[in-house]
């Protein structure tokens, strides 16, 4: 029953990064990346970035940062083969319990990637293209 | 004497929440598959009775202290302003622009999960402003 409770409180606590894409119509992508602070400043558990979509948790380091999410939302972009990415945009969502004590901090990344049969119509100036992989 | 320290403990409360929760950030990362830079700016505070500014995140370009007790820095024109300072430092010019803003008006009685039955007393506003520099 103990192994249960604190089974379940470590579920509980820990974060999560995930890593979603929605290919209809146009290919969006999601990232989300979150973890739990300690008088909000001590990080407790966070979701890893190098294994997205995966129960796998970082103890006590700060992985819920812009820079993550970018390195996640790169690899998709290799990963899908888009030419080019546009609509970017990043928010964080705080959430408290018992005032400071505890806080859940969330970090979300949006995009819209595009491939090949997107540029027909789309304008060159809206879109960042894919440098080739050297760089 | 323990309704006192009651008292005592959360207005101790009160303060820390609303020094250590309004906060000013600006977080930068590149993005390495385009040569852009994405950046995302946000600030929040406190408020009581919706528009009187208790403590918010300080967004002088040159802050003394990270935060700022009765001055209003939780607006779009600030949080704008650092962002396109920061794009006219390194010469870069802005993109994907876009807004995000939460208020909270039902502020929590502290140690509880019930929030004070008095809408507007205490709230909470965060503004966020993220985008792409080219």
């Amino acid at each position: 029953m103990k192994w249960a409770a604190l089974t379940l409180a470590c579920a509980l606590l820990s974060g999560c990064a995930t890593v979603t894409v929605s290919r209809d119509g146009a290919t969006m992508v999601n990232i989300e990346n979150s973890g739990w602070y300690l008088l909000n400043f001590i990080p407790l558990a966070s979701g890893n970035p190098a294994r997205p979509n995966s129960c796998t948790t970082r103890i006590f380091s700060k992985t819920v940062t812009l820079e993550n999410n970018v390195k996640m939302l790169d690899k998709v972009i290799r990963d899908e083969g888009a030419v080019a990415v546009r609509d970017i945009n990043s928010f964080t969502v705080d959430e408290h319990v018992l005032l400071i004590l505890l806080k859940r901090h969330a970090y979300h990344t949006s995009a819209q990637l595009l491939m090949k049969e997107d540029m027909e119509d789309t304008k060159a100036e809206c879109i960042s293209p894919i440098l080739p992989i050297e760089f | 004497m323990n309704c006192r320290k009651t008292i005592l403990a959360i207005a101790t409360a009160l303060s820390a929440t609303i020094c250590l929760t309004g906060c000013f950030t600006l977080d930068t990362a590149d993005i390495h598959t385009t040569g852009d830079e994405h950046i995302c700016v946000g600030n929040s505070g406190w408020y009581l009775f919706h528009f009187i500014p208790l403590a918010c995140g300080n967004a002088s370009e040159d802050p003394l202290m990270p935060w700022v007790f009765f001055r209003n820095d939780v607006t779009m024109d600030k949080i704008q302003h650092r962002f396109m300072d920061y794009a006219n430092f390194y010469g870069k010019k802005p993109r994907d622009m876009s807004y995000y803003t939460q208020e909270s008006v039902l502020f929590e009685i502290p140690g509880t999960d019930f929030p004070i039955p008095l809408p507007y007393l205490l709230t909470y506003k965060e503004i966020q402003l993220s985008g792409v520099m080219k």
